[in-house]
């Protein structure tokens, strides 16, 4: 009896350790403000929120059953990352995570392809068209289109 | 979930000295930059591109995946239900591992293979009709070894799906193949990763929803963010016990969803299904002039109509999933289906009714204790396990999104193969990967 419990003990303590070892801390959204932009040739001028994070989830693939959107995203741990999944879609980065496992498992498609800064997303957004990213603000230039703000937290109109 | 190279290790140690040396050669980092920004043009304007030439120089593969591995005992199985068991011993087990082959050469397109790599039928018992119960052995002597004698055990490999997926818009989408049957919550999710049980319900076990179907389906959804409503509508070959149907009746089904994203996310589901199914036997024999003659035989036909509903909610770390299915089943006069434990006996029409609930909360990031509630009518009164009802409850312990166990006790209660309750414990624990 003393060895079953012995033995239960040590493997309870086991495996929490071992959680607590594996699983890190969880990332803590750093607050920066951002601009969302998309190819100059995109139909919409301005998006909501909701609209964002439904192209971002990939729930909205084309734009009003016309132009196919192709949204791309920081990597994963990165300031602008961080920002843009809690502020737009409200997820922090296991749920993120979680999220497009999920996804792939169902079959039902892959994330948006990542960049590593926002020199790149500049690029790719400006040369292609449907494009849809994210800068830090202060970032874009002419050659995209501001479609929302987020400020301190929130998204706005641009 | 992407394949990863080998040095991403090394990569990973040596990060912060590389970020280091980048600070130092601003020219460098511009570099690198403008070619990574040059081969995502590259790679996305050649998925825009629509001539097969350039798609085979510039297709892209995505290979991805799951596998499962753990233990589990079942617990105070009484003498006739330890025989349904295949060990009631505590054992190791071996899961699931699959692999998805996802291919979008051209723009529009995709090939979708899910494949799952399983040592079965190794010592798979087969007590589906009276008599002795035969357990299939798949070793075999390896005589290409250097030995010339050791032994191996075959596997084999489970098709989940293949599929051709073409995508017009948002709202139209065409699925060719074989697909998991787009039904409910369980049959869609199917996976380790995702799933919140270990368990599978009823429903899908006895099979009251065929899991796959070879057919074609159109798909897709109309969105009013946050809102979205969906579709599937199929035609196939509906449930058979061949790669092909033996009837010119096809199968149609459909589901409609009506879901939401954001903070609380919610799905409604309606699913059904209406089918006609057959078997036929097939003999050779002589005609009186000594020539073959090859005869085929009608064996049973019937058919079916299944309706179900589901349900889905997300808020915060609170999981909800709940369904609940329907099933009629209406032989064709004369073509009643034999029964297997009943000798020269034929099976009735019958009605089958299934219902389960989950409810699952996260908390502390890693910590998921679940419950898990569900009751089941087969409807039909000659079957081995036709009807019970499960209690259970589970612990899933997250260590990263990718890794996670999974644990689960289940207490059932069934009836019908004997006339009496059978009682059964059961334990299981997976540990799971995606990558």
């Amino acid at each position: 009896m003393f060895r079953r419990r012995h033995i239960l003990l040590s493997a309870t303590s086991a495996v929490t350790s071992f959680v607590f070892a594996m699983g890190g801390r969880r990332a803590r959204a750093a607050d920066i403000d951002l601009d969302v932009i998309s190819h100059k040739a995109t139909s919409f001028a301005k998006l909501s929120r909701q609209e964002v994070a439904a192209i971002f989830t990939r729930a909205i693939r084309t734009w009003r059953g016309g132009e196919m959107l192709r949204p791309f995203n920081f990597r994963p741990g990165s300031a602008e990352r961080l920002t843009f999944d809690h502020v737009v879609l409200d997820m922090d980065p296991d749920q993120s995570a979680q999220f497009w496992i999920d996804k792939l498992v169902r079959g039902e498609g892959e994330p948006p392809r990542k960049v590593g800064d926002a020199r790149t997303m500049l690029k790719v957004v400006a040369s292609l068209p449907g494009g849809i990213g994210y800068v830090p603000a202060g970032v874009a230039d002419g050659t995209v289109r501001v479609v929302a703000r987020i400020r301190k937290g929130k998204v706005e109109s641009p | 979930m992407r394949t990863r190279p080998p040095f991403i290790v090394f990569a990973a140690l040596f990060a912060a000295r590389v970020a280091h040396a980048q600070d130092l050669v601003p020219a460098a980092e511009a570099a690198a930059t403008t070619d990574e920004a040059d081969k995502i043009l590259r790679e996305v304007e050649a998925e825009a591109d629509t001539t097969a030439a350039d798609a085979a120089v510039d297709s892209k593969l995505l290979v991805y995946g799951f596998l499962d591995a753990g233990a589990q005992r079942y617990f105070r199985a009484d003498p006739q239900t330890q025989g349904l068991l295949a060990t009631q011993s505590s054992t190791f087990v071996s899961g699931n591992t699959n692999l998805y082959f996802d291919a979008r050469p051209v723009r529009g397109w995709r090939g979708l293979i899910e494949t799952r790599l399983s040592l079965l039928p190794q010592g798979d018992y087969d007590i589906s009709r009276l008599g002795a119960v035969p357990r299939t052995d798949t070793r075999k002597v390896d005589a290409t070894s250097p030995s010339g004698r050791n032994n191996v055990q075959l596997g084999s490999v489970i098709v989940e799906r293949s599929q051709i997926e073409y995508t017009h818009n948002d709202a139209v989408n065409l699925r060719v193949g074989y697909f998991f049957t787009p039904w409910g919550i369980w049959n869609v999710d199917h996976g380790t990763p995702t799933l919140i049980s270990l368990m599978m319900p009823s429903f899908l076990v006895q099979e009251a929803v065929p899991q796959r179907q070879t057919g074609v389906e159109f798909y897709g959804s109309w969105n009013g963010p946050p809102w979205q409503i969906g579709y599937h509508l199929y035609i196939s070959n509906g449930r058979t016990r061949t790669l092909f149907d033996l009837s010119d009746d096809k199968a149609v089904g459909g589901r409609l969803l009506v879901s939401r994203q954001g903070r609380v996310r919610f799905a409604l589901g309606f699913s059904g299904l209406y089918g006609t199914s057959s078997d036929e036997s097939k003999s050779i024999t002589l005609d009186p002039d000594g020539y073959p003659v090859i005869n085929a035989k009608k064996l049973y036909s019937f058919t079916e109509k299944t309706v179900g509903a589901d349900l889905s909610l997300d808020a915060g770390g609170f999981r909800l999933r709940a369904e609940v299915v329907h099933r009629q089943q209406i032989y064709d006069k004369g073509f009643h289906e034999p029964s297997t434990l009943r000798p020269g006996g034929v099976l009735p029409n019958f009605a089958g009714n299934f219902a389960y609930i989950i409810g699952a909360y996260r908390f502390a990031r890693h910590y998921e204790p679940y419950v898990y509630a569900e009751w089941g009518d087969g409807g039909l009164r000659n079957n081995i396990i036709d009807s019970g009802s499960v209690f259970s409850v589970g612990l899933n312990i997250y260590f990263t999104p990718y890794t996670q166990l999974k644990t689960q006790y289940v207490e059932s209660v069934f009836s019908n193969f004997s006339g009496n309750n059978h009682h059964l414990g059961f334990w299981s624990a997976r540990l799971v990967l995606a990558f």
